[in-house]
């Protein structure tokens, strides 16, 4: 099982990108990478649309296609206006009425309406993190880059919209490759074939070298074990292979020390509490709760998507911290009916309590309790987790290479929160 | 603060029944040690802190995108229990001179001018400064301040250039796709329209600009050369013997008043400038560095089609974002990088020091 939605978000450390800069120009195609066959949100999606809100690198929410908004003192009915002069990609003007339906299809709980010059959104309970929820809902097609050719699994292409309302990105077009093993992706970088591409934890040092820039996002996409709903498997077996499993180990040796440990789904950055769910290996538990299995209840299988970053290394260590603590784990790379999954996805929202329903729908758990403080969260996440149906195991970042020809004119071109800001990019040496 | 720390206190309390108890606490948040140590004391006052504990709490000062959060976790024998308070977050140099040879040119900087916004351009004139920006011409005279706004005919390029030429008669703001064309007395006046006319790069050379985006395309008109397409570019200045033109392909190429070709400089960055000194003129160059770096502006002199540095560079706490000149000066705009802010600067040289 793969998480539905990779979207966007997390914090990047973008690092500089150097050499004679001077003045950007405009022109050339950029060549772009990556492993999915078949995006339907993620990065791809920020060349394209945008939302009324946009976050910061502290991750605060400044006005995008809003100019402003507010709210009155309970934070149930808020009011946003709208930039003038935004077209979107057809050449037919934004209006307040598009708006306000694509944000009431992605967010059908609340009540969105038109009005003169933006929309009004109503809801039952207090929203006081609302913009926060809409830098990643109500996407819209006024950004930097339409797309103008999709080859579903093979390629997509893009070209600078002419008439982007921040200005006409600097590129005349992004040729993006989909579906390509991260192998692959290091072997064009390395060879000049690509000019930005995904990279593994492992290749991060050989990503670097020659002059070219890694760039990385905050921990935004999660690493977890996620038994098969309905699975009949016996808890003692599920907490004996959470307790089991040496974490730190695979994070400084098969992930290179990128991102974080993690026992909790949701990331420190967005909940402020993860480091109150234990990460750390307990094997005289783990070896007292297998022993009190059955023999034959102390097998399970293992899955995962060979796509997935480092997934076979970090599957196979899962594999031999089990036999420490005397259960046998079965990799099965593709096996549909594998006890357990080794899964990775991104977080859906920045907003804490959303991101948590997401990731739980992501996971195959129950719907999260509504949760309005962090305290509450606090346990709507504990209670998810204590069955240990998911066990959660690092926090990671989105990290990319980028060719020593490719320049940001603001930096960064991936936000630390995950998004492509390529528009800022720009190619030396090409036909202006 | 102090409220989450004292209910957070009041109910860990209650759940250890009021059993002694040790604090150990951690800062994962931003908040100072001033603050730390105002949460721990207010948390314990509420606690029987004692040095024979019976639970041993672990207090974690720790925040998220929107808040700040206490959290608390008692660990009793094997009992482990977690409780969590939270309060909203509220919104919360020049490097070593190069070591050139003796200077023969010195240059000067005063502050013209300083802002949020990217300033493209600004110029003293009688009695006080222009400013121009995306948005307006600010006219700063005295304590007395003028703008006049600047309409969006188009939307703007990225890296967005304008260009004031002052003259007796009143002033011209060249941005792409429009020209405001003003006066200062008696108070500031500007009519603007949306025109591709050249612009005034000095006297007697005009240059096309493109309006979509940073740069000029080529089509120049200098005297005494007269019209002539070349390569696109993005400043250019008078040299001693022709002109010098910041290209769109990194280089700076030099041309003669018969528009041949003179050679070409790889190591300066996009925007150059004259100014006119008693040593006679003198083309100044920003570094090719990128522009989220400090950049520097040295004078230079063209001897045998090769720049000779004529003086030290004058270093800045940003990237130069705009340099044009202006007469026996030039102006230059920078960007401070611990700031955001940008600064206009007159530069004026002086000879033989």
């Amino acid at each position: 099982m793969r998480l539905s939605a990779w979207l966007p978000l997390a914090v990047l450390s973008a690092l500089a990108l150097c050499g004679a800069a001077t003045r950007p120009r405009y022109g050339g195609t950029l060549r772009v990478e990556m492993r999915d066959a078949q995006p339907d949100a993620g990065p791809l999606r920020s060349l394209v649309f945008e939302t009324l809100v946009r976050l910061d690198a502290t991750g605060a929410p400044q006005p995008w296609l809003a100019l402003s908004w507010q709210h009155d003192a309970a934070a149930k009915r808020w009011q946003f206006s709208l930039r003038p002069g935004i077209k979107l990609h057809d050449g037919s003007a934004l209006t307040s009425a598009a708006v306000a339906a694509s944000l009431q299809a992605a967010l059908p709980d609340l009540t969105i309406a038109a009005t003169a010059d933006g929309i009004t959104i109503r809801a039952s309970r207090p929203l006081p993190d609302l913009p926060l929820d809409l830098a990643h809902n109500g996407w819209l097609d006024t950004g930097p880059f339409r797309l103008t050719a999709f080859d579903p699994g093979h390629h997509a292409t893009f070209a600078a919209n002419e008439d982007y309302w921040g200005g006409r990105p600097f590129l005349d077009a992004i040729d993006v490759q989909l579906g390509r093993g991260l192998r692959d992706q290091l072997a064009d970088l390395e060879l000049g074939r690509a000019d930005v591409v995904e990279i593994g934890p492992a290749d991060l040092r050989r990503a670097a070298d020659h002059g070219r820039a890694v760039w990385s996002s905050a921990a935004v996409s999660l690493v977890a074990l996620a038994f098969a709903p309905g699975h009949p498997n016996d808890p003692r077996l599920r907490e004996a292979l959470a307790l089991s499993i040496d974490r730190a180990a695979m994070h400084n040796v098969l992930l290179q020390k990128q991102g974080e440990v993690t026992a909790a789904l949701l990331p420190q950055w967005i909940s402020g509490y993860a480091f109150a769910f234990p990460t750390a290996l307990d094997l005289p538990r783990a070896r007292a709760l297998a022993n009190a299995l059955p023999p034959a209840a102390r097998t399970l299988t293992l899955a995962y998507d060979p796509g997935m970053r480092a997934a076979r290394a970090l599957a196979e260590r899962i594999a031999v911290n089990a036999h420490d603590a005397g259960l046998t784990v079965q990799v099965s790379p593709q096996n549909p009916n594998a006890d357990a999954r080794l899964v990775e996805g991104r977080l859906a929202s920045f907003e804490p309590e959303r991101a948590l329903a997401g990731l739980a729908a992501g996971l195959g758990m129950q719907a999260p309790t509504a949760a309005q403080s962090p305290a509450a969260l606090y346990e709507s996440e504990r209670k998810l987790l204590e069955d240990f149906r998911a066990i959660p195991l690092f926090q990671l970042p989105m990290l990319y290479g980028a060719a020593s020809r490719v320049r940001v004119y603001a930096p960064p071109a991936v936000t630390r929160l995950g998004d492509w800001r390529f528009d800022n990019i720009w190619l030396p040496g090409t036909a202006p | 603060m102090n409220g989450a720390a004292r209910d957070l206190g009041r109910t860990v309390a209650a759940a250890v029944a009021h059993d002694p108890v040790a604090v150990t606490v951690k800062n994962l948040s931003a908040l100072g040690g001033a603050e730390t140590a105002e949460i721990r004391h207010v948390f314990e006052s509420e606690l029987n802190v004692a040095a024979q504990p019976a639970v041993e709490i672990r207090l974690t000062i720790s925040e998220n995108l929107t808040q700040f959060l206490l959290v608390a976790e008692i660990q009793r024998g094997g009992e482990r229990q977690v409780l969590l308070e939270s309060w909203p977050r509220t919104s919360a140099a020049s490097t070593g001179s190069p070591t050139d040879k003796p200077a023969r040119v010195t240059l000067e900087k005063k502050l013209l001018w300083e802002q949020d916004l990217p300033i493209l351009d600004a110029a003293q004139i009688a009695g006080g400064i222009l400013v121009l920006d995306a948005t307006r011409v600010l006219l700063v005279r005295g304590g007395d301040r003028q703008s006049a706004p600047i309409p969006a005919w188009h939307t703007w390029p990225r890296n967005l250039r304008g260009r004031l030429s002052v003259n007796d008669s009143g002033f011209t703001a060249y941005l792409p796709g429009t020209i405001c064309r003003g006066g200062t007395e008696p108070r500031l006046s500007v009519i603007c329209e949306d025109s591709q006319d050249p612009w005034l790069l000095g006297p007697g050379a005009l240059a096309i600009f493109t309006p979509d985006r940073n740069q000029f395309p080529g089509h120049i008109d200098i005297e005494p050369g007269g019209p002539r397409d070349l390569p696109p570019f993005y400043t250019a200045a008078p040299a001693a013997d022709g002109w010098i033109f910041a290209g769109a392909d990194g280089r700076a190429h030099l041309y003669t008043h018969s528009w041949d070709s003179a050679g070409a400089i790889d190591q300066w960055g996009s925007d150059v400038a004259t100014v006119q000194t008693p040593c006679g003129a003198r083309i100044l160059a920003a570094r090719p560095t990128a522009l989220t770096e400090p950049d520097a502006i040295q004078p230079y002199q063209i001897v045998n089609d090769a720049p000779i540095p004529a003086g030290p560079a004058l270093e800045f706490s940003g990237p130069i974002t705009a340099l044009w000149s202006f007469g026996r000066s030039a102006t230059a705009v920078s960007r401070d990088l611990q700031t955001g802010r940008y600064a206009a600067f007159s530069l004026a040289p002086t000879c033989g020091s």
